[in-house]
This record gives structure tokens, sequence and C-alpha cells, in this order.
């Protein structure tokens, strides 16, 4: 039955199911998808049964726009935005297990005014007409960035309103005036003028409280939650317990209760990863500017693990919809994604 | 292949070092790899390696010793490190006692160690951590106390006496107040090893609990003793300089390079004890229809740790 060239438009496989991608500025959303898409150059050079790419589908092109693998350059917007892009992985190999395997997706980012989110977390109601989509979203990827009250970090943030550029760049705002463009150092200026606070830990465990408040128990949700920038600081070990020194045991617990009713996994990541000088490893990322040490050695660090772990979801439960007859073979002949790294 | 590469590795073993801003945390750690460098030349059983995997990476790499020169950055460090005791010999014995410690080593960084103790809400994932912590390095800089110089005959030099000090009662309150965190969180086997730093800066020549004793006083040794039902606890004394550095870093001349002086004593010891434990209680456990275990007894060809006497040891090292 399978045994056909993959056609995404023919089958269960092209169903739309959309991934809401959330996180306050700052937190490194752009990175992420950025290295996200870094990182599949390194699955599809390695992996010679799929071939994955994304695109970014703006209104008006009837075809999606291949993402151009570089790290984002530009600076953050003081604006609600929202941006669309699809993941594709295309089958290499023509048996059933690849082409069952062979699945699109569509993502949704959200990027807001960091300002606005944080009076959003002053009670529910505004809270939900702020997330509105994020709340009704079936799968979402929450991206937590660095606390500002967090001990461990290699470059203290400094306060807002600050002059000099520094950090991840956040957004997309300028992604298309800028294709022309170039380089980073254009955008520094306005890079400086428009950051955001990080949000506190105080302010992350709130936002959550209330995205748990407004999810309720049903129905059960695909929830990855990112860790961004781990480079930039010094915690190594299990998600979880990072999780737990980064943000505080109160977020540990909260997410541990609504495991029951939600799957939830947690993801450290590194959106710009690490590069050696002097024999020694160092963050691959220039505090100063918000760039690169190194283009050349960009190597990202498990950026595509929440997004493999999200689309691996959505697909088995598509399969599980499939045929009543070949469900079970379905589901034991699908190959799954790339597994985490250890940090 | 796993992370470990070709071996196979225990389970994680989280190891907390925890000790007052300057009581030698980082230059511990170090200090433990460069002493294991030294012990290889001298050790006929056994090769002590350690590799380190980085973010990411499963590859493994050696950890070479590194002295941190630059002051802390009084920020939580993780290390995720990994130690193999390589036999030398091809015997039942040494092939009894080979094995691999998969560490995950934190250094809490020492201001927010202490206040963490105090602000309960602030500090909260710091006091946290440390209290999941199933090994716990606690480190007393005994050259901070103002006042043992006069009541113990203790000498301290002069530069350890211009940074901040502490007599031996607030010394006990912090102390009591990390074995109280230790305590919130029930752990089975939890080991906590109380390490006397900079023991290169100190008259006395006593072995661990008589040393503990005669430097931070008799209601230190009864806190611990008291906290014994709830912990193993021992002590060690160390020193990460050895008998040399200190004088030729402080020294103008000092290129940077001459690291040959650098000959830290007993700065094993602790992490020695908590592989010893974990090697012996995996030996006990494992099965008695074991055949190997039925025809060799195990626990009786187990080949211990070096242990350092290292009151003799200074004593070479001055002569």
């Amino acid at each position: 039955m399978f045994a056909k060239p993959h056609d995404p438009t023919s089958d269960f496989s092209s169903e739309q199911t959309h991934i809401a991608l959330w996180g306050p500025s700052n937190a490194g959303k752009d990175w992420l998808v950025s290295a996200f898409n870094k990182e599949l150059d390194y699955y599809n050079r390695m992996d010679q049964g799929f071939h994955c790419e994304i695109c970014e589908l703006q209104p008006g092109e009837a075809n999606p726009i291949p993402l151009a693998v570089t790290p984002p350059r530009r600076a953050p917007t003081p604006n609600f935005e929202d941006y669309n892009f699809q993941f594709r992985r295309i089958a290499l190999v023509r048996d059933s297990a690849h082409q069952i395997s062979a699945q699109t997706h569509d993502i949704i980012i959200h990027n807001d005014k960091g300002a606005n989110l944080i009076d959003s977390l002053s009670d529910r109601i505004t809270f939900e007409n702020t997330f509105q989509t994020l709340v009704n979203a079936q799968n979402i990827l929450l991206i937590l960035g660095i606390p500002s009250d967090g001990s461990a970090m290699l470059f203290p943030t400094p306060p807002q309103n600050i002059s000099t550029p520094l950090a991840e760049p956040d957004d997309f705002a300028l992604a298309r005036n800028e294709q022309d463009s170039s380089p980073a150092e254009s955008q520094l200026g306005s890079f400086s003028q428009t950051r955001q606070a990080d949000w506190s830990r105080s302010e992350y465990l709130k936002f959550m409280q209330l995205l748990f408040a407004s999810l309720g128990p049903t129905p059960r949700r695909n929830l990855a939650v990112c860790l961004t920038k781990s480079d930039q600081v010094n915690y190594r070990g299990e998600p979880m317990q990072i999780l737990q020194r980064r943000y505080g045991d109160a977020l540990l617990r909260l997410l541990e209760v609504h495991r029951q009713y939600h799957k939830i996994e947690v993801f450290v990541t590194s959106a710009a990863g690490y590069i050696r000088q002097e024999g020694r490893l160092m963050p691959n990322f220039q505090s100063q500017n918000g760039l690169l040490h190194d283009e050349r050695r960009w190597a990202p660090v498990n950026t595509a693990a929440p997004f493999f772990w999200i689309f691996e979801q959505i697909e088995r439960e598509r399969l599980q919809k499939g045929f009543v007859l070949f469900r079970g073979s379905n589901q034991k002949n699908y190959i799954p994604y790339p597994k985490s790294q250890s940090f | 292949m796993n992370r470990a590469g070709n071996l196979s590795t225990s389970a994680e073993m989280n190891i907390t070092i925890w000790g007052p801003p300057q009581s030698g945390k980082q230059w511990m750690l170090w200090s433990f790899v460069r002493e294991l460098e030294l012990i290889n030349q001298i050790y006929p059983d056994f090769r002590c390696e350690i590799f380190e995997t980085y973010p990411g990476d499963d590859q493994l790499t050696p950890v070479r010793a590194d002295p941190p020169l630059k002051p802390s950055v009084g920020k939580w460090r993780d290390f995720m490190w990994f130690f193999r005791r390589r036999p030398l010999k091809d015997d039942q014995a040494h092939h009894v006692s080979t094995f691999v410690h998969n560490m995950h080593i934190s250094i809490v960084p020492g201001e927010e160690g202490i206040k963490s103790f105090f602000n309960l809400t602030e500090h909260e994932a710091v006091r946290s951590a440390l209290a999941r912590s199933r090994f716990v390095i606690a480190i007393l800089d005994p050259t901070r106390l103002s006042s043992t110089g006069n009541k113990n005959g203790v000498e301290i030099d002069a530069i350890a006496m211009k940074k901040t000090t502490w007599n031996q009662e607030e010394y006990l309150k912090v102390v009591e107040r990390l074995l109280e965190t230790l305590a919130t969180v029930r752990i089975q086997n939890r080991h906590v090893a109380f390490c006397i730093s900079k023991m290169d800066q100190i008259a006395i020549r006593e072995m661990d609990w008589l040393l503990l004793e005669r430097l931070f006083g008799e209601q230190m040794v009864n806190l611990l003793k008291y906290y014994q039902s709830q912990f193993a606890i021992d002590v060690f004394a160390f020193s990460s300089f050895g008998g040399q550095l200190k004088e030729y870093l402080s020294d103008d001349a000092f290129d940077g390079n001459n690291w040959t002086v650098w000959n830290p004593i007993n700065a094993v010891a602790p992490f020695f004890h908590f592989f010893q434990e974990i090697e012996r209680t995996a030996i006990r456990q494992q099965s008695p229809f074991n055949v190997s275990n039925f025809i060799f007894n195990r626990q009786k060809m187990y080949v211990p740790y070096p242990k350092t006497n290292w009151t003799s040891t200074f004593a070479k090292e001055n002569i």
C-alpha cells in the first residue's frame, strides 16, 4: 500500500497540525528556529533515509520559501507578530517505513511584545485574551530564556534601556527588510534600542501557572519546554535538574503535577553552540553584540530535539487514526526522529 | 554508542562541592585531577583516568589539570566527568576492582551557598539542588578562623588574615544550616565529606577528627557526630597547593609555566572514599548465585584505593 512514491498531499501525513511556538522577548525564539534549520543540515548529511527542510510561508506566496541556513541578524520588535513555517520530512527511500514516516507540519511563531506580556500576567482573563492562540493550541513549544535573577549567567544581562547591544536578537521582524541589507552591524543600533528586559523567575512561574490554569486538564496537549541559551550558563545534567536550578523548585513541581494531564518534555538547548579556543570550550556567542564568534563553526546543540519530539507525538497520533487494519504495522514500521542530546 | 563510548558506567553520581567564598572549591577539584596525574606515576596497580563530555558531544576527552588561576566568578558550575580505574595487572582482584564512575560535579557559589541557608525564598534553587545531592563535599577553610591562631597555636599567614574571617561559632552555625538543609531531603546512603582545606598554611599535624576538633572546636565535632545517624560523615584534610606552590605563586618571577611544583596532597581522598563506597556496595549487591562470586570471594579480592598519610607527606615535603 505504501510502496508508491510519497505524495504529501495524498494521505494523513499532510494533515495541517499547528504547533504554537511562544516565548517572551529575548528568550531566543528566532535563534531556536534558525538553529533548528542549521541542525537539519547535519541530520540531512547523516541520515540517508530522509531529507528534512523548513520553509517560510508568506502571505500571497503560493510556494513555501526555504529558510536560509544563517543565524538571525535582526532586532527585536515592539509589535505583536506571527510567522508561519512549514517543516517537511521527505522520504528518500521508497519502502513503507520511510513512506509512513515522511510527514509535514505547520509551525506558527507568536512574537509578542515583552512589556505587554508582563501586564497580561495580572489575571487569568487578561492572560487568556493575550494568549488565545497559545491556549487553544494542541501542540505547544515554550521557549524559556535565562531568568534575569538567575544565578549562573556567565555574562550577566545589564538592566533595561541599555545603550550597548547585547544578547540574542529575538524576532523575525526585520527578516524581510534585511534580506538585501548587510549584516549585523547595521542592525545593532536598533537592536540596542528595542531590547526588552529578561523575565524573572517569578514571572516565568506566574506565566506557567496561568498557562496551565487556562489549558485545563483536557484535552491532553503536547508541551515541549525549551531552556534556551544554555551555553551562557554553567548548568549540566538532566533537563529537569537544570530546570530546577534555573527557575526553582516551584516550576519543577508545577511541571511534575501537570505531567499527569499533558505530555510534557523539557529540552536544554544552545542555539549558538560552542567552539574550542586554546583547548578550552567556550560559547560561540559574543554577548557584547549578540553575534556568533565564528559562523563557520556554528554547531547548535539540541535545538532540533524539541521540534522532533512534538513532530513524533503528532505523527504517532496520525498513524493511530489510519485505516484500522494497518494501525499496528504503521506504528511498528514508523521510524522515530533522532533522540535528544545530552547536556 | 553510549555516552561513555566503550566504558560501562555506574549510575550518575551527583557530587556537590560546597564551601564559604574562597575556601578553595575550584582548586580542590582541579587538584584532584592534578593529584591523579602524580599518583599514576607511582601507582603500580591501576591507572586513574578522567574524561569529560561536552554538551551535545558524546566524545570522551581526557581532562587535564588546569589550575584555576582566575578568581572565581561566584557562579554555579557543573562538570560532567567520567572516572575510570583501569587495571595494570591482569588478575582477578584487579578486574574485580575496575569501575567507571559517571560524575556530575557541581560547585556551589560560595556566597550564594551560604545565603541560601538564611534567605529561603531568594536562593531556593541553590539550596534545593544542594539538598538533593547524594555526595557532598563541604570545605572548611581554617585560614578564615579569626581566633584559631591565638586559641590553638595555629599559624595563619598574613595574606589569609587580610581576608574576611569567621569565628568558630559562626562556622558552627553555617555548618549546622548546611546539615539541616541536607536533612530536608531524605536520600539513602548519603555521604558528606568535610574537608579541611589549605593545610599547607596550617601548622597543626593531627589526623582528621582530631584536627577538626583542634581547629573548629569540640562543638563542631559533636554536631557532625550527631548527624552521623542520618548521613555517612567523614573528615579529611588536604592541601590543593602542596608544599611549594604558594611560595611560587606569590613570587613575581613566577612565569606560570612551571607547574611541576604543583603537588596537591590528599585532594583525592573524598573522591576515592566515595568511589570505594559505591564499588564495595556494588560488589556486595551482586548476586550470591553468580558463579564467579561463588568461586572467588569478590569482596575480599577488592583492591582499595590508596590512602595518603598527609601528615607524613607534609613532613617529607618540608625537609
